[in-house]
């Protein structure tokens, strides 16, 4: 059989159109026929694939969504909520059609560089804080791998950086970096600048850190680097900066390609 | 037409706009409800609204999905259900198991363990395929789109010639991971 034939009876029969007739001699020649076997695995991992996938994309967003608001008591008074509910379709009418209007008039026809920076910035976790509390295994790990530092400092850099504290996580990372010039620190420091609005700063450390010579964190610099011209709508600088990483195989690398494919 | 109705078709066509405002509306009443009535924290309760918003999004992006109920309702049904289900195991693990969640009656949460490797694996095959194959991929096998439908979306010129290169973008992708697995 054909590879076009067979993946029609497969699409057929998992999407349950095919007569029983049909589909009980599909199912022997699944038994008897090793092709149509490993064709229809394929094609059911394709399909989990693509579910994984867009899973997490949602997951994505809606964590994107959730870091952007505060946190929730589930004492507040309803009066105090952060999006109050809407207590009359016509209230609900009115913002369906304000948002309408708004999308339609207001949002630039151009390209959305804010939009495509949100859609693809988020900040690579450290490994050295990975849970929010302090612990002394997490404290004998730094000093194995911080020796020249006080362990309690590094933890609390890395741990204002977890927890979002930006601005904490500079300024903890700017005096590590007074006693050592770690490329690690940089890159942190960098992240910490960028999670923090400072963007220049951010550009600034990032270049110190891909001076280094530190290979470590050098594509998700590059990368970094390439997000904040986009947010500063720098295209030239970033078709320049991106034009030989897109030529990568890295998962940011992919992404950089598609941002520059649909700015063209 | 409801206000509700032009909501569930903007959410449809992807705005992002009414996504957002969707997800805000009923996050603070669903924590506080699960909690007065599940006593269940904060930080759990958001976990869950965050699958149960999945999932509410999930069936509404399919093709043949139709909305019986209020958001409301279908969410906080979903919730209802996916708490019972949570009491019987440990929530806690939700952040780590994905949501393969084909039907609001069938509320599962499969641990992708042993196969997460394979469909990572997938996951990068897609990212490397075109744009187009991607998509029409995604609206076959996920959303469930007809072949007529895509044709019709993706502009394409019938049914035949969208099923053609369904085929090849299948083969491209199978190509591409087959020396690896």
């Amino acid at each position: 059989m054909e590879f076009n034939e067979i993946q029609t009876l497969i699409d057929q029969y998992l999407a349950k159109t095919l007569s029983l007739e049909e589909r009980d001699r599909f199912e022997r020649l699944l038994q008897q026929d090793e092709d149509v076997k490993k064709q229809y695995e394929d094609t059911l991992n394709m399909v989990d694939g693509i579910r994984y996938s867009e899973s997490k994309k949602l997951l994505k967003k809606l964590q994107k969504l959730e870091s952007e608001k505060p946190y929730v008591s589930q004492d507040t008074p309803s009066s105090a909520r952060v999006i109050p509910l809407m207590k009359s379709g016509i209230a609900a009418a009115a913002v369906v059609a304000l948002g309408i209007l708004a999308y339609t008039f207001l949002m630039p026809k151009s390209i959305d560089f804010d939009s495509m920076y949100a859609q693809n910035y988020s900040p690579e976790p450290s490994e050295i804080v990975q849970r929010t509390v302090e612990d002394q295994e997490q404290l004998a790990q730094i000093k194995a791998v911080f020796s020249n530092h006080d362990s309690k400092q590094v933890y609390n850099a890395f741990y204002a950086f977890h927890n979002k504290k930006y601005k904490d996580a500079v300024n903890l990372f700017s005096n590590l970096i007074s006693k050592e010039n770690h490329p690690m620190f940089v890159f942190f420091l960098g992240q910490s600048h960028m999670g923090n609005q400072s963007y220049e700063a951010a550009q600034k450390t990032f270049d110190q850190y891909l001076s280094s010579g530190d290979v470590t964190y050098q594509e998700s610099s590059i990368w970094y680097k390439g997000l904040i011209l986009l947010k500063q709508k720098k295209e030239d600088e970033l078709k320049k900066l991106w034009k030989d990483f897109v030529k990568k195989t890295c998962t940011n690398c992919i992404k950089a390609k598609e941002i520059l494919n649909s700015l063209v | 037409m409801s206000s509700e109705q032009e909501l569930l078709i903007l959410l449809q066509q992807g705005n992002q706009q009414a996504f957002n405002e969707t997800y805000y509306r009923f996050r603070e009443e669903f924590v506080s409800w699960s909690g007065k009535q599940y006593s269940i924290s904060n930080e759990d309760a958001l976990d869950l609204y965050q699958a149960c918003f999945m999932i509410f999004f999930q069936n509404l992006s399919k093709n043949n999905f139709e909305m019986r109920s209020t958001i409301k309702t279908y969410l906080f049904g979903i919730g209802k259900n996916k708490i019972r289900e949570l009491k019987r195991v440990q929530y806690k693990q939700i952040k780590n198991k994905v949501l393969f969640l084909s039907d609001y009656k069938d509320v599962v949460i499969e641990d992708w363990g042993e196969k997460e490797d394979l469909l990572q694996l997938m996951e990068r095959g897609l990212q490397m395929i075109d744009e187009k194959c991607r998509s029409l991929l995604t609206r076959y096998y996920y959303q469930g789109q007809s072949m007529e439908e895509i044709a019709s979306d993706m502009e394409y010129k019938n049914s035949a010639t969208t099923k053609n290169m369904k085929y090849k973008c299948v083969q491209k992708l199978r190509k591409l991971i087959a020396p690896v697995q």
